[in-house]
């Protein structure tokens, strides 16, 4: 057999793909059992809600950026007052 | 055939059962390009169960305004398959070959082996040729679809895999092209 044939009986085989029948039940299985978790606080859909909107991870980002600030200046303020106090 | 639209309102609407139709529509192709991508059988399988999982989980963020829902799709199952490789999920070398040999199956040696050595270059093609190439040789989507799975333009699409059946070709000594 040429190359030529062999390849396209190669490429034959990689389209051909054996699946076992109860694959359908296990992904439908997994997906129930998420759906029965306990929905109080889920932090997998809260990071999936701020993922998915824009203005939530903006403002994600302006909250994380305000607490960074405030620590600064916290720490500066401590850092002159100190100063003040040992001068 | 019920419409992929409606299929995915319903799921959305809180009818979970009918996810399982996307599931029975999609299992080949992605656990085909699962499994050409990454080569293990068993993996492609946990694989292709974490692509569904996620697409069902993410369903909600679908937009058929950018694209189709197979390309979403796909677009998941390479990413998901990719990071399999880079989490070095995948068995070793010896391993690989005894798998691609069960299945395969060829009935003759020279069938074998040439499989074997097309198997070993696909693998050692660079991941961004690789999958253009699984997508077009195997899954046969045409290059719109993915340029769009692989965030690139068709023009991409079109030297990556002119480059992977070129190496290929030279890989392999062939006197034509691919």
């Amino acid at each position: 057999m040429n190359k030529k044939k062999l390849y396209e009986l190669w490429i034959e085989k990689k389209n051909q793909v054996e699946i076992n029948k109860s694959f359908p039940d296990k992904v439908m299985n997994r997906i129930y059992q998420y759906e029965r978790r306990p929905k109080w606080f889920d932090i997998q859909r809260l990071i999936e809600i701020i993922s998915a909107h824009t203005v939530m991870k903006d403002g994600l980002v302006v909250i994380g950026a305000l607490v960074g600030f405030i620590r600064v200046m916290y720490v500066i303020t401590m850092i002159l007052s100190k100063g003040v106090l040992n001068g | 055939m019920i419409d992929e639209q409606a299929i995915i309102k319903n799921i959305i609407n809180g009818d979970v059962e009918v996810f399982r139709l996307l599931v029975e529509r999609y299992q080949k192709p992605v656990m085909r390009m699962a499994g050409n991508i990454i080569r293990d059988t068993h993996i492609c399988e946990d694989i292709a169960q974490d692509v569904f999982f996620t697409v069902y989980r993410k369903l909600k963020t679908f937009n058929n305004e950018q694209g189709s829902f197979s390309t979403w799709l796909f677009t998941i199952a390479r990413n998901k398959s990719l990071n399999a490789i880079k989490k070095k999920k995948i068995p070793l070398a010896g391993e690989l070959s005894e798998i691609v040999a069960e299945r395969n199956s060829p009935d003759n040696l020279e069938q074998k082996e040439f499989f074997d050595e097309l198997d070993r270059h696909l693998h050692s093609l660079p991941r961004n040729q690789k999958t253009v190439f699984v997508l077009a040789e195997f899954e046969k989507l045409p290059y719109e679809q993915i340029a769009q799975i692989e965030g690139v333009r068709i023009g991409t699409v079109r030297t990556r895999l002119h480059r992977a059946k070129r190496k290929l070709a030279k890989a392999l000594r062939l006197d034509w092209e691919i």
